[in-house]
């Protein structure tokens, strides 16, 4: 049961953290929550078909379908968090422009759709192998309700957290989960990458897993929220931070796009 | 925060979640690790047993030995296996389900491995006594199936008591938040004129505050209404008398005069403005709904607008239009005197406002749900937009230059709409179908059937 | 994303250096003459459980997954992390290793899926 929490935990707490800001940072923009519906019902959908054709796309690519998929829905999560990062100054910088909604959701939309259709597949191959064909279904069952109950309690609090904040602060506290987010996902996708051979093997730069096991619970948490890893690689650390820096420059390029004479076209 | 209710009852949810699944969570984990002691405890006691059994060395003392069924039933189960060596690695004992070969090295102690298929736990014991190696081993999937079952059977419980919790705390939070809806409902649902203090019964602490303030500037604003209010009455009941004078030295003054004089005449027909203009604000005031405390007697809709008619026929003869009465008697719960002095204003308005030879009609009709009174015009109408407006007191479509270059008060359908509101009806401007013009339709409460013989107050 | 940052020179030349970075670390490996090694799952159980595989070289690791349900192949220690279907198998290159003991385990089956890889 355990395995089951651990795992569903996992992949709840990430999706919860980035619908979570997208929800913050869509009330601070003054738009209600209808891209939500959107994009979970296109998750839903896609970690499905996903899970469904992991044996075709497995064996796509000379066997590496599956690094590649994941990498790119990585990337593309890591990207749409820039080009949110890019939107909210914007609103930031100017707060009496309604940005285009169509813009809007659809970014949002395909973030949530993505990330749900990573998350959703592992669990939903989780609780189809070991809880339905392997019998466990009480197990899985409850470890899953648990592990999803846990992720949602505490998204709620990040939420209501967020939604305590004054308009500003809080779309520049969703600047900077997006931020940890989108570099924490290109981490990741580093690894897909390594393992599918694209990136070289490195040795690991440093090794703090004497300070946060990988498998512990603050491990865990700490590689939902911020991409931790006990031993990462240089490729790792450099597209890690190399996300953060193109999300600093659309935040920057946003900044100076205030003064360019038709800011209206930000939004489009 | 949108709603506070959704708010309260989504945090509430996280934190009862967040505790009861922690906590069986690590209720979970400690018990497996209790349950792994046992059976942990469970492998001691096989081995111990099984050293027993082989006291002399290499000769299995028979008779000791596990019934062979027993022996089969685990080893079918595949729950325990067992394995006897001596000193030199010669497999002395064994049970069906173990192997040939070692379970295990021959390291004293708990250990995990992989043979037949699946994972064990395997105890190895060293029995110095007879110089030999006990291996006793349990299949690690079952030790564990067992456990969890027996576990997660406290654990079920709490899940399945989330969403009930859940379901309880939303009706909970809305039960608790029930007095600040009444609140608004009391506040929303009042009428505009009703300035009354808003009542609740046990108001909550946290409420009494605002209900407190709120009440507190309800009866200022009455206050100020009523001051308002009786200043106007007061007003035009003081103006009466100086106005009957003017009236008299105007008649006089006509009297002196030999050569009827224009000047004179406009004179007579300006105080007669005037008088009227009073006459109208007592009306009004003397009508508002929350002013008026009369009782109500049955009131015969049509009897009535008959006798008002031939109160009225001059002008209407004057004007050479044409007015009908249909319809039958529409018996209404109501004030003589304010229902005449409605009627008087919808066809004054009627005739008024339509030009010559133009054509009224006044309709009173009944049926089960209410009584009908309808008065329409083949005149020019009050456009959509303005038809709320008119409504107001002293609001005169295109101001004083109205296109039918008539003067008037502009209180008439003010007086109108306090009349129909004191009797509970209901007013509507539309466009006439059939003559083109205005149609008001007033909506009153029927009276009931039973009194029939009550025809007229 | 590319309309959108237009306006900003600097993040064109950001992006390309990053499309260069990922060209450059794709293009001078070739897959030849790594040296291949299998390991099979089944009945949720690793065999073998302890995989001996020279240390300081790349190695392709071929994962065959002989039960009916998916596995997912992880290591904290090697850094991987791969789906394989039932009756299917999968691909995963590690290394060049230090010598030491690496464990991995089947996550889907945590209590049984158990094993490690020995650099030597």
């Amino acid at each position: 049961m355990t395995d089951a929490v651990v795992i569903v935990l996992r992949e709840v707490l990430e999706a919860m953290l980035l619908i979570c800001m997208l929800m913050a940072t869509s009330t601070a923009m003054g738009y209600r929550f209808r891209w939500m519906l959107g994009g979970l019902a296109l998750g839903v959908g896609g970690a499905t078909l996903y899970a469904l054709g992991l044996e075709q796309i497995s064996m796509a690519f000379e066997g590496f379908g599956q690094e590649y998929v994941n990498s790119a829905l990585l990337v593309g999560i890591a990207v749409l968090l820039a080009t949110h990062n890019f939107l909210a100054v914007f609103q930031l910088r100017n707060p009496s422009v309604m940005l285009a909604y169509r813009t809007l959701m659809l970014t949002f939309v395909v973030m949530v759709a993505m990330a749900i259709t990573r998350e959703g597949a592992e669990i939903y191959l989780y609780a189809y192998s070991y809880g339905v064909l392997a019998g466990n279904i009480t197990a899985v069952f409850s470890g899953g309700v648990i592990g999803l109950g846990i992720g949602l309690s505490v998204g709620t609090f990040f939420y209501y957290g967020l939604r305590s904040l004054a308009r500003r602060p809080r779309l520049i506290v969703c600047c900077g989960v997006s931020l940890v987010l989108g570099a924490s996902m290109m981490g990741q996708a580093s690894v897909y990458l390594s393992q599918a051979d694209v990136l070289p093997y490195q040795e690991p730069l440093w090794d703090s897993s004497g300070l946060f096991e990988e498998s512990s619970l603050m491990g865990e948490l700490l590689r939902a929220t911020l991409g931790y890893e006990a031993q990462p690689t240089l490729n790792q650390v450099s597209l890690y931070l190399s996300s953060v820096i193109v999300s600093i420059l659309a935040m920057l390029a946003a900044w100076r796009l205030h003064r360019l004479p038709e800011p209206a076209r930000g939004g489009e | 925060m949108a709603s506070i209710r959704v708010f309260l009852t989504l945090t509430l949810i996280a934190i009862i979640v967040l505790v009861s699944f922690l906590s069986s969570l690590r209720g979970y984990r400690q018990s497996m690790v209790e349950a792994e002691t046992l059976f942990d405890m469970q492998l001691q006691e096989h081995a111990k047993l099984l050293s027993l059994i082989t006291i002399n060395r290499g000769q299995v003392v028979e008779g000791l030995l596990l019934p062979r069924q027993a022996d089969a039933q685990l080893s079918a189960q595949s729950l325990i296996a067992y394995q006897v060596f001596n000193e030199e690695g010669a497999l002395l004992l064994r049970s069906v389900a173990a192997p040939n070969t070692p379970m295990s090295p021959r390291e004293v102690g708990y250990s995990d491995r992989n043979f037949n298929g699946y994972r064990w736990r395997v105890l190895v014991v060293w029995d110095q006594l007879d110089g030999h190696w006990v291996m006793v081993a349990q299949r690690l999937d079952v030790r564990y199936e067992l456990a969890e079952s027996v576990i997660l059977e406290a654990v079920v419980p709490t899940v399945l008591g989330v969403p009930l919790a859940a379901l309880l705390i939303w009706f909970i939070v809305g039960y608790g938040l029930r007095p600040i809806r009444q609140l608004a409902k009391e506040v929303r649902s009042r009428e505009v004129s009703d300035l009354s203090p808003v009542r609740l019964d046990n108001v909550p602490r946290e409420l009494t505050p605002l209900t407190v303030s709120t009440n507190d500037l309800l009866r200022r604003l009455q206050s100020s209404f009523n001051r308002e209010k009786r200043f106007a009455a007061d007003a035009a009941h003081e103006l009466r008398t100086p106005i009957s004078i003017l009236k008299v030295q105007v008649h006089n003054l006509l009297a002196e005069l030999e050569a009827p004089n224009a000047t004179a005449e406009e004179l007579r027909q300006g105080i007669d403005a005037m008088g009227h203009l009073v006459e109208q604000i007592l009306v009004l005031n003397r009508t508002a709904p929350d002013q008026y405390m009369v009782q109500f007697v049955p009131v015969d809709l049509y009897a009535l607008a008959q006798e008002v008619i031939s109160s009225e026929y001059e002008q209407i003869l004057e004007r050479e239009q044409h007015f009908d009465l249909e319809g039958g008697p529409g018996l209404v719960a109501g004030d003589a005197t304010a229902l005449r002095s409605l009627m008087l204003n919808l066809i004054g308005n009627a005739s008024k406002y339509s030009p010559q030879g133009a054509h009224i009609r006044m309709r009173v009709r009944t049926d089960r749900k209410e009584t009908i009174l309808q008065v329409e015009d083949s005149g020019p109408g009050i456009p959509e937009s303005y038809r709320e407006r008119v409504f107001d007191r002293f609001y005169r479509l295109d101001g004083d230059r109205h296109a039918s270059g008539v003067s008037g008060s502009g209180l008439g359908l003010a007086i109108v709409k306090h009349i129909v509101e004191m009797h509970g009806g209901h007013i509507r401007l539309s466009q006439s179908r059939e003559l083109g013009g205005l149609c008001v339709t007033i909506l009153f409460k029927p009276l009931a059937q039973e009194k029939p013989e009550g025809k007229k107050a | 994303m590319k309309e959108i940052l237009t306006p900003c020179p600097h993040l064109h030349r950001r992006w390309r250096s990053v499309l260069l970075f990922l060209l450059w670390s794709i293009a001078p490996w070739s897959h030849a003459q790594t040296p291949v090694f299998e390991i099979e799952i089944r009945e949720h159980l690793f065999f073998p459980a302890e995989l001996v595989i020279p240390a300081n070289q790349k190695v392709k690791l071929i994962i065959y997954n002989r039960d009916d349900t998916p596995e997912e192949f992880e290591s904290y220690e090697l850094n991987r992390e791969k789906v394989i279907v039932g009756n299917s198998q999968g691909v995963v290159f590690i290394g060049p290793l230090k010598p030491g003991e690496y464990p991995f385990f089947g996550e889907f089956n945590m209590k049984t899926a158990l094993g490690k890889i020995i650099a030597e």
